[in-house]
């Protein structure tokens, strides 16, 4: 292995010294740190399968063990409607936009963008009204609160479908390549409680599910060092960080999860899902989702009170935290590494940062004090108008998202047999992601942009690769 | 079907030969993988067709019952419904092996699990509910309540599960709930649901449940009879299997016995259910798969069967080259412990099946952090078994993950 990595080295000297021409140097630690396809350390899986989101992380007990197959199982089973005898299982809805948690976010993996003329899969709209509620959340529409729920059980009216159109934008690189982007225009259709006219609106599809421990047993500080609100340093990147409310402490806390780091813990953020995606009350959310003037919706039998137990959540909240970040695949390519040396060169790391550490796991000692490379600072960005939803989410503003973690990124085509990214799905690929990135990202993207096309592919091999 | 009976004389031959005690030849050139994947296609052909066979007889019970409505038949139908289980149990572990059931997308996928087994279901989707362990429960529409649903066979199919997202309306846990009704009765009572025949008598609805059971029956068989046809020599699917390259047909073939060993039943099957008895008025009991009928116990034990025939090569008359031939051939310290896995499987897991009490009430007695009882202890067993498939599915250069 070290023999073949430094022949690569020989050859990538070679031919940086005899192309680039710039007066880039590049050293042997540019192309290839030792260990950097383990993105969480030893805890990593080698999967390459369909399965590769669906591992745990090594070192569980048997018990935990226990915990991580009983969370699989709430995460895969559909929810079905109350009343039923698995009552264990029951309490879906009455409205709803998936009936389970793996309907969105399929084995582990990502949602897919929204198809006009069906019902959503991984996908759902977020609404809301100008200003903020006593505690900083988005200001819900009435008849409808802050999300739309476009299924609903038996006898009860879902809210409204949401429908799409896409508006093809037309570019060019540098060197005369052209490209094409798919913007996409919502709409409602079939309101049922209300129109939804001239609401704010925030689409968005589920994410990968794998790592999301290591992110709750960072520390603070280890998100906060990137934070540079103002840019001070000038590098025409800031760093924001969400504070949000945190349900389970009564207080607001820092945001880790969600396109906008809207949710603070990984438990309020599952919590969340259910209630929210799926209509089941939890102890942190024990409020039916069935707003004035829904009243089948709010006459409609329970699934017990609440629908999910304390210990179910947990159970849940184990499987999701200890679900294993594949091994990068590739990392020895040449093509890879000059990737990933222009991928620094070009500052997209500046925002899609590694080595963060995490510190103590209230979920599962085997996360404690793990080195990891998300690929994420977890702050939130300018991300420019043509990415902006417009809609205020605690302290994001609506041009302003939170860097998305690369880690597993190259396998989501592998388990979900797509390539849509993004938060609501609209790039087609890698590269059309990286076009959209605009506001702090702008100069980045212009800079990939003006590489070549043999660079910019390996920029994108390098992502692959991650 | 002709290859594998030029085969046995020479099997024969060799065992005679052979001052082993067990099945298997001392010639490393006797068991080919080859030989494995036919044996295999043999298996799951006979196996369907066993299914299926009952299925038909569950089929002409359930005409018997629904034409001649009496306490008689309807114990008779579900008779055959517990019947015909046996065999579909088995049949469980030719999923996840790239194979018709559950492979979509492909010009020979089938794709009918969802249609024949899913569960939960959402009872009160298809049938009445009625008080029970539940003190919310009532009275619901349902599709038998529903008098503008027309039923027939292309309708249930339609409202089943998949991408229109319905609830589930077909399958064998439907047909199970039209017979027995939802179990109220606490787990301690060892009694299963106790729907009364009259249902299908003098009960409201009772001519449209009488036209589900009948239509959903009859989707359950023509199903298994898709199976069958496809897994026939000359099928479509079995043509595409023998196609394949060995290694891989092998490697699909022992995925399937990896999977329910190691994850469906072990995992989703088992674990999940001990570990739900804290539900909601603590009657999470239910989390079984056949809870109409309390007849999961029965569920787990051909599961693991249906892992053990994989394993050995052997089902019915079907008793050829297996996967644990060519693991001994290659190394024989793997094989025999994958056979003490196997083995401690069988045990326990008719330990469970054969259990006076049934799997309701034994999950109600145990917690997923103790491997102290009769279920916790088969989940251990089956994970070590699932570790020993993988594990001499490695010996034979063939990655499980």
């Amino acid at each position: 292995m070290k023999k073949h990595i430094a022949s690569i080295l020989l050859i990538t000297l070679c031919l940086f010294s005899c192309t680039s021409g710039d007066d880039n140097y590049i050293t042997f630690e540019d192309l290839y740190e030792e260990g950097e396809e383990f993105l969480t350390g030893e805890l990593g899986v080698n999967s390459t399968s369909a399965n590769a989101f669906g591992f745990e992380v090594d070192g569980l007990t048997f018990t935990e063990i226990g915990a991580f197959s009983t969370g699989n199982s709430l995460f895969n089973q559909n929810w079905v409607s109350a009343p039923a005898s698995t009552t264990a299982r029951d309490g879906l809805g009455p409205t709803f936009n998936a009936r389970s948690c793996a309907g969105c976010h399929f084995k582990d993996g990502r949602g897919s963008p929204l198809v006009n003329g069906e019902d959503s899969s991984g996908f759902l709209m977020r609404i809301s009204l100008p200003g903020q509620d006593l505690f900083g959340n988005a200001n819900p529409v009435a008849g409808y609160n802050t999300q739309i729920q476009d299924r609903a059980n038996n006898g009860v009216d879902y809210e409204a479908k949401i429908n799409v159109t896409y508006e093809i934008l037309n570019g060019a690189y540098p060197d005369g390549h052209t490209y094409e982007l798919q913007k996409p225009i919502y709409s409602f259709s079939d309101e049922k409680f209300g129109s939804l006219e001239g609401i704010l609106t925030s689409p968005r599809v589920a994410q990968q599910t794998i790592g999301l421990g290591f992110v709750n047993a960072l520390p603070d500080d280890q998100i906060l060092q990137f934070v540079d609100e103002f840019d001070a340093d000038g590098d025409g990147i800031s760093g924001k960080a969400n504070y949000v409310w945190n349900v389970e402490e009564n207080t607001t806390t820092l945001g880790k999860y969600g396109w906008k780091a809207n949710a603070p813990s990984l438990k309020q953020q599952i919590a969340g899902a259910f209630h929210g995606d799926m209509g089941l009350t939890s102890s942190l959310f024990s409020e039916q989702e069935c707003p004035s003037p829904q009243q089948d919706c709010a006459d409609a039998v329970n699934g017990g009170e609440p629908e999910i137990t304390d210990s179910q959540l947990e159970k849940v909240v184990f499987y999701q935290a200890t679900l294993a970040v594949p091994n990068r695949r590739n990392f020895e390519d040449l093509s890879v590494l000059k990737g990933k040396a222009n991928f620094t060169e070009i500052n997209c790391i500046g925002c899609h940062r590694i080595n963060q550490t995490t510190g103590i796991s209230e979920i599962a000692a085997v996360l404690n004090n793990i080195t990891i490379k998300p690929y994420s600072d977890f702050l939130l960005h300018d991300m420019g108008a043509d990415l902006a939803d417009n809609r205020p989410d605690f302290l994001a503003s609506g041009k302003e998202w939170r860097t998305q973690p690369l880690w597993g990124i190259g396998l989501i085509s592998t388990v979900n047999n797509h390539t849509f990214f993004l938060h609501d799905g609209r790039a087609r690929t890698i590269e059309e992601a990286i076009l959209w990135h605009g506001g702090e990202a702008e100069n980045s993207k212009n800079a990939f942009k003006e590489l070549s096309q043999e660079e910019r592919q390996q920029i994108i091999d390098f992502v692959n690769s991650l | 079907m002709k290859k594998f009976l030029v085969l046995l004389p020479i099997s024969f031959f060799v065992f005679a030969c052979s001052n082993d005690d067990d099945n298997n030849s001392p010639n490393n050139d006797e068991i080919t993988a080859a030989a494995v994947v036919v044996n295999y296609a043999n298996l799951v052909y006979e196996s369907y067709s066993d299914s299926y066979d009952a299925a038909v007889l569950m089929q002409t019970a359930i005409t018997t019952f629904t034409e001649t409505p009496t306490e008689d038949n309807f114990t008779a139908a579900k008779d055959a419904w517990l019947s015909a289980r046996e065999y579909y149990g088995q049949t469980e572990a030719y999923r996840e092996a790239n194979g018709p059931i559950d492979t979509e997308g492909e010009s020979w996928s089938i794709g009918n699990e969802g249609q024949m087994n899913a569960w939960p279901i959402d009872e009160s989707y298809i049938d009445y509910v009625l008080t029970g362990t539940e003190s919310y429960a009532g009275d619901y529409n349902s599709i038998i309540g529903d008098e503008t649903y027309t039923i027939t066979e292309e309708a249930l199919a339609g409202s089943n599960e998949g991408v229109d997202d319905k609830s589930i309306s077909t399958g064998w846990h439907a047909i199970e709930f039209l017979l027995w009704g939802q179990d109220n009765t606490a787990p301690a009572e060892d009694l299963p649901g106790q729907r009364s025949y009259t249902d299908y008598t003098t009960a409201e609805n009772a001519d449209r449940r009488a036209q589900y059971l009948t239509i959903v029956t009859n989707l359950l068989v023509n199903d298994l009879n898709d199976l069958v046809s496809t897994w026939n020599e000359g099928g479509t699917y079995r043509t595409v299997f023998e196609a394949l390259d060995t290694d891989t047909a092998l490697q699909q073939a022992i995925n399937g016995a990896f999977f329910i060993a190691g994850d469906e039943l072990s995992s989703e099957r088992m674990i999940a259910p001990v570990d739900s008895t804290d539900g909601i008025n603590a009657s999470g009991q239910e989390d079984e798969h056949s809870c109409f009928s309390d007849n999961t116990q029965r569920d787990v034990y051909a599961n693991a069967q249906g892992v053990l025939n994989v394993i050995y090569g052997s089902y019915g008359s079907i008793n050829g080259a297996s996967f644990i031939d060519l693991v001994k051939q290659t190394d024989p310290a793997q094989a025999a412990t994958l056979e003490a896995a196997a083995s401690l499987v069988a045990t326990r897991a008719a330990l469970i099946g054969d259990n006076a009490q049934p799997f309701d009430y034994l999950i109600t007695q145990e917690t997923s952090d103790s491997t102290d009882g009769p279920v916790m202890q088969c989940v251990v067993a089956l994970f070590d078994l699932a570790n020993e498939i993988s594990a001499s599915a490695s010996v034979l250069g063939i990655n499980l993950n």
